[in-house]
């Protein structure tokens, strides 16, 4: 299926999604609305941006085993930046480093990128154009020296690339 | 009503986490010294607290026995956890691309005073 | 229960308009970015509560509008922070 097609049917779905109604005359509207939207959003950043990001059941499956450990880190994050904030000499030691975690798909880019800012201590800055060399802000030394070791990365390999 | 009760309490103790972290990353937005690390404060506290209040009122919703508004608030907290990071990471990107330069410690600037 | 909501609006509240001294002091222009989009959040959970406050559903489709226009206003401001435009690619290197 092409690519703009594919956008167009995510954007139905998710009309339907939000009137809550199967109504022909809503569909029809949302259908109208959701072409429209596609080509403007074509135009507006090009084909190659538009293109929705694929993922296959099995990703989605495993992705969802992979929240659990998501969210205790998310916690984790929060009561780091909470201790580090709410502590007056304000203990931070902020560096950036460059990591290689290398990746064939761009959903498991996406989610990496977004994961490593989540978790405690880092935020991923930059991504370079081969997609495997991230650019990590990191707020102490400690975590700096964990990141190498790649204990996100190897969770993240599992649940996109399946290996 | 015993199970009421249970569900509101539940409310309570999801929204209270949520403001507290909404709370920390308001300090830690107007106290952290440079952008980057304020945008550390920022994504996390932001994605938590409204993640934790939404969950909460999700589960208000449902025992009020409004199912489909509490699953439209969760669509609303996957929303919401998807697209905070991504929007600081463009942010963080476009700064960082710009030539900001990260704040570090004086001593680690090799002594140099500020 | 929905006086509680009303406090927990009102401490919303305070917290967004002290994320817009950070959007007012800057210094940097990225700085003021992040500033409007966090009040961007607060404002939606806000709109969510405000829905169950009055007990209408429109509310929550204000809210999931709201969400997408704060990430997307957000995006084109850092593309526009790095490019200088909105129509172009980003810059791959």
């Amino acid at each position: 299926m092409n690519r703009p097609y594919l956008l167009v049917v995510m954007l139905l779905v998710f009309w339907v999604v939000l009137t809550e109604s199967l109504s022909p005359a809503e569909v029809a509207l949302g259908l109208v609305t959701a072409i429209v939207i596609a080509l403007g959003v074509s135009r507006l950043v090009g084909e190659e941006e538009a293109r929705p990001l694929l993922v296959t059941p099995r990703q989605v499956a495993r992705f969802l085993l992979y929240m659990p450990y998501l969210v205790k880190e998310i916690v984790a994050a929060n009561i780091h930046v909470a201790e580090t904030v709410l502590d007056p000499r304000l203990p931070i030691d902020p560096i950036i480093i460059e990591c290689h975690y290398p990746l064939a798909h761009d959903v498991s880019v996406v989610g990496l990128a977004n994961s490593i800012t989540l978790t405690p201590g880092t935020l991923t800055v930059d991504v370079d154009k081969n997609k495997d060399t991230f650019r990590i802000h990191c707020l102490g030394r400690e975590v700096a020296e964990a990141m190498p070791e790649g204990e996100l990365y190897h969770h993240i390999r599992h649940v996109f690339e399946e290996d | 009503m015993l199970i009421e009760a249970i569900l509101q309490a539940v409310t309570a103790v999801l929204v209270a986490v949520g403001l507290f972290f909404f709370l920390v990353g308001t300090v830690g937005v107007l106290r952290l010294p440079d952008f980057y690390s304020r945008t550390h404060a920022a994504t996390k506290c932001d994605t938590l607290g409204a993640g934790s209040i939404l969950l909460g009122l999700a589960v208000l919703g449902a025992s009020r026995g409004d199912y489909t508004d509490g699953l439209k608030v969760l669509v609303i907290a996957v929303l919401v956890l998807l697209s905070s990071p991504t929007a600081a990471h463009a942010l963080a990107r476009a700064a960082f691309r710009t030539g900001l330069e990260p704040y570090t410690l004086p001593e680690a600037r090799g002594g140099e005073d500020r | 229960m929905e006086s509680s909501l009303w406090g927990v609006g009102i401490f919303l509240l305070v917290n967004a308009f002290l994320c817009l001294y950070r959007a007012f002091r800057g210094p940097t222009v990225a700085d003021r970015i992040l500033g409007v989009n966090i009040i961007g959040t607060k404002t939606l959970v806000m709109l969510v509560l405000l829905a169950f406050v009055f007990r209408s559903r429109f509310y929550l489709d204000v809210a999931v509008v709201y969400g997408l226009l704060n990430f997307v206003v957000t995006l084109a401001a850092a593309r526009f922070l790095e490019t200088g435009r909105l129509k172009e690619e980003w810059k791959r290197c």
